[in-house]
Parts: structure tokens; sequence; C-alpha cells
């Protein structure tokens, strides 16, 4: 995690009177739960990483939801192992090793439930929905969380996830506004998760047309070469070309390139 | 704001459909945008690799072709520069003289050019290519002209992925396809040979003969494959 002021940041907005208005609601400008959604998403706008984005929506999760003590993020890979990028305390993975280790929990919850976005619970020593994981978990004094999907319609091999926020007081983090915040960042960090993979997929198909407009080139060249030596035209040199790298067994790109590459030096006999 | 400006032109985009007669897919499709929206004559989508070698998507017509032909023959221009700052170029008025392509402005002048317009087309963190806008007449691009050219080169990134990576690739994506730019290619592989030089140098004396006699490189690349030139003509 970066190191952000969260402590002064936190003081700030607990220093907000409880009946603040929700939000979402009451007057944008003045509020500064607005102010500070409004500054991430411009924030997040310009953050090119999923690291960033993800460690901006944990910053305003803290900031605007002062009950939250430990706040990670729980990605599941293909294999149904529970990876913890980002957490503002290193017990953030020891309690997603915990939901792994008892294939149960409220992260568990959240990303295989279809529909419900959130799971919460203000008990978590005597809950019945976790018998063994909220023990555990009360073990490392926490004893309220509210966990929210990411990612719901991920399909392999992208993750599916989810935001946790742990509280060390019982009872807490079930209000409705609290939820509503929960839901609104975890939003947030979907859709830089959902953006990073679509730039990962630019660069990857970047790289692909790349290698085939090269490809393209040196093929002509390649046949350039082969019409000059053979006394053949355009077609014929590459229908050689191709029937060449059938016999040989190599990929046209490639033969052609070593003919491109080699044609002072070398004299292909089979060309 | 930005996200209205985006949105609306991505509407004009997806509300038509790539010509499939001419092959140039949806990078094609925002060309012919970028003409009715911008204010300008003529559009082209160029995809670079380097300084030298491009390969031309689209075009709205034989002019716009023209002036990417130029740019791959002297390896200077608008798109060029573009592609190699990763920042927009726009020159708007290519008679001023400016004498920052000694090559291109003179040759732009003569094919009529009176303003230029060319944008890095960004895909992650690298350059794709440009897009290129032409006008007969110098003006600058007023700033709402200019923020939708913006948004539509963001657009272009898209719709080049798009072309070469959905379900139906875009012949100008195929490799096993010949290129725009495939006879001089050609004859870039026949004059190495011929003359027993790299392929590099070949090429470098295909453009330097093109650009000392005023002639296009496709027809001088034509002309060495039907032995209109001899060979002898680019020996030392």
């Amino acid at each position: 995690m970066q190191d952000y002021d969260w402590t002064q940041d936190k003081a700030e907005f607990v220093a907000e009177p409880p009946d603040a208005p929700h939000p979402m609601s009451g007057t944008p400008d003045h509020s500064p739960l607005a102010r500070q959604f409004a500054l991430m998403t411009r924030t997040l706008l310009h953050t090119d990483t999923v690291a960033g984005a993800l460690d901006l929506v944990m910053h305003t999760v803290q900031a605007v939801i002062p009950d939250a003590d430990l706040i990670s993020i729980t990605l599941r890979s293909s294999d149904g192992r529970l990876h913890t990028p980002l957490e503002t305390d290193p017990r953030g993975t020891e309690l997603d090793q915990l939901q792994y280790r008892y294939n149960e929990g409220p992260c568990l919850d959240a990303a295989r439930k279809e529909g419900t976005a959130c799971t919460h619970s203000g008990d978590l020593a005597a809950t019945p929905q976790w018998p063994r994981f909220g023990p555990a978990a009360a073990d490392l004094g926490f004893l309220s969380v509210l966990s929210t999907a990411l990612v719901a319609d991920a399909k392999p091999p992208r993750m599916s996830g989810a935001m946790n926020i742990f509280c060390r007081k019982p009872g807490k983090l079930g209000d409705e506004s609290t939820r509503d915040r929960a839901l609104l960042l975890a939003t947030h960090a979907s859709l830089a998760l959902a953006h990073t993979e679509a730039v990962r997929l630019a660069e990857l198909r970047e790289a692909e047309l790349r290698k085939a407009l090269e490809t393209r080139d040196v093929i002509g060249q390649a046949k350039g070469i082969l019409m000059n030596r053979r006394g053949i035209n355009a077609e014929e040199a590459f229908d050689l070309l191709r029937r060449t790298s059938q016999d040989l067994n190599i990929k046209l790109a490639e033969l052609a390139r070593t003919l491109a590459d080699r044609h002072t030096e070398l004299d292909v006999p089979e060309l | 704001m930005g996200d209205q400006r985006h949105e609306r032109l991505w509407r004009l985009v997806t509300e038509r459909l790539p010509d499939q007669r001419a092959g140039t897919g949806w990078a094609g499709v925002v060309c012919a945008v970028a003409v009715e929206r911008l204010g300008v004559d003529a559009a082209a989508v160029t995809v670079r690799t380097t300084v030298r070698t491009q390969q031309l998507v689209a075009a709205t017509d034989a002019w716009a072709e023209e002036l990417e032909e130029l740019q791959y023959t002297l390896g200077e221009g608008p798109g060029v520069a573009a592609f190699t700052s990763g920042e927009p170029v726009l020159v708007g008025d290519m008679g001023t003289g400016r004498h920052q392509w000694p090559g291109f402005e003179g040759e732009a002048a003569s094919a009529g050019v009176g303003a230029a317009f060319a944008f890095p087309l960004q895909a992650g963190t690298t350059w794709l290519g440009t897009l290129d806008l032409y006008r007969r007449t110098p003006a600058t691009l007023d700033a709402e002209h200019l923020a939708d050219a913006v948004a539509l080169a963001a657009l272009t990134t898209t719709a080049l992925l798009a072309d070469a990576g959905g379900d139906e690739v875009a012949p100008w994506a195929r490799a096993d396809l010949p290129g725009h730019y495939d006879e001089v290619n050609i004859a870039t592989g026949m004059l190495a040979g011929r003359l027993d030089i790299s392929l590099d140098d070949a090429m470098l004396r295909l453009r330097a003969h093109a650009f000392s006699h005023h002639l296009p490189l496709t027809e001088v690349a034509q002309a060495v494959l039907q032995h209109r030139i001899r060979p002898d003509t680019f020996a030392e």
C-alpha cells in the first residue's frame, strides 16, 4: 500500500456529523464525501495500472467508511485459489487464507452468489453463516465484516473477487449507507479491473498486428528475391514459397525471413 | 463532457457498416466520419511500425493515398512526426515554409495540400499508427473539431484492434494477403537480389529514385517489376 496519510483523512470524515447526507444525494458541491468521490473518479481516469486504481479505491473506502479497520481486495483465480493483491493490514491475507482453508466466508459468498452483491455479519464470533471461519476471524480480532463482489460477471481466465471491509467492533458495517458506499466503491474497483483487462488485450492484439504486417513486408521481399533468381512472376514466386514451406515443414513467414536475411550469402538449393 | 463526445462519435461510427468491397474495415468507417464531421477534405489511417515501415489501412480518396505514400517515400511528414513524437501534429498552413520537412513540404504544396493534421493512435503504452487529415485550403482546426479529432483517434485504435482481432479479420490486417505497398516490397527484393545488396539498401535506392524524379514510390516499383527501368539505373 502507498503511504497515504489515512489517519488524518479518516479524522476529517469522522468529524462529519453521523447523519451526514448520503453521498449520492444532498448537495454534491459541498459534501466532503461527494468531493472525495469526485476526486477519486477524476484520479481513476488517469490511473492506468490496476494496482494504482485499486489502491485509490481502498484509500477512499478508508476515508468514507470510518468503521473500516482493515480493507482487502481478494481475487479468485480459476483454480479456486484466493489471492490478496492489496490490503491495508497483513492480516487481510491471513483472513483470506482462513476462508480458503475452511471453504467458507464472506468473500467466497460475495463472489459466489448471483445477484447479491454484499455479504455482512456483525457478529463473527457466533455467526451461523460461517461456523469455522467466523470464530477464527474473531480470534484475529475482527468482529464485523462487509464483503462486496467485484467483477461479478467474470469468466475464466479473468478472476472474480471481493472487496472486504473488517471492523474490530461488533454490530458494525451493516447500515444501509455503509453498504451503498461499499457498493459504489466496489463498482469503481470492478471497472478498474475490466479496464486493465482491456488495456492488456489491446497490447496483445497490437503486438500480433505488428507481427502480421512485418511478416507481410518480408513475404513481399522474398517474392522479389525469388522472381529475380528464377525469372518467375509474383504469383509463381508465392506458390514456390508456399510449396517449399510445406515440403520443409517451415512456417511461410520464417522461410521468407531467412531468404530475406540471408539472400546475399546463401543459395538455398530448394529455392 | 469528454464521455458525451466519445459516445456521440462512437454512434456516428457504429451506425454504419464497413465497406466489404474496399476491405478497409472499421478504420475505413472512421475515415469517412472524419471527413464528414471535422471540416477536412480527406482522411487516412496508416499503421506504422517504424519511420520507414508503414501500411495504408484506409483512405477516403486517391489524394489522401498519394499523401500517405509521399510520407512512405520520404520517411517524413505530419503522420511520421505524430507517430515518432506521440503528439498530435497540426499544420494549419502548409505553405508557410517552416522547413520542418524539406522533402514533404514542397511535394505536398505541389499536390495542393493547404493544411494537414495528424493524430497518433495509442494502444496500451505504444503507438499503433496515425489518423491523418488533409485540407486543400489553409485553416486551423477549431477547438470543437480538434476535440472531435482527438476522440476519433481514440476510436480509430479501437477500430483497428477490432479489424485485426475480431471474429472476422479485415483484409488489411491479414498477413497472407498482399498489402497496399506489396509491389514496393517485391521490387525491393528483386533489386536486392539483382544488385547483390541488402534489402534496406535496395529500399533506399528505390526511394531516392522516386524522390529525385518526383514519382510515387509504387510507380517506380511497378516500373522495376515490369522491367521498364533497368536495374543498372539503381547501381551506384
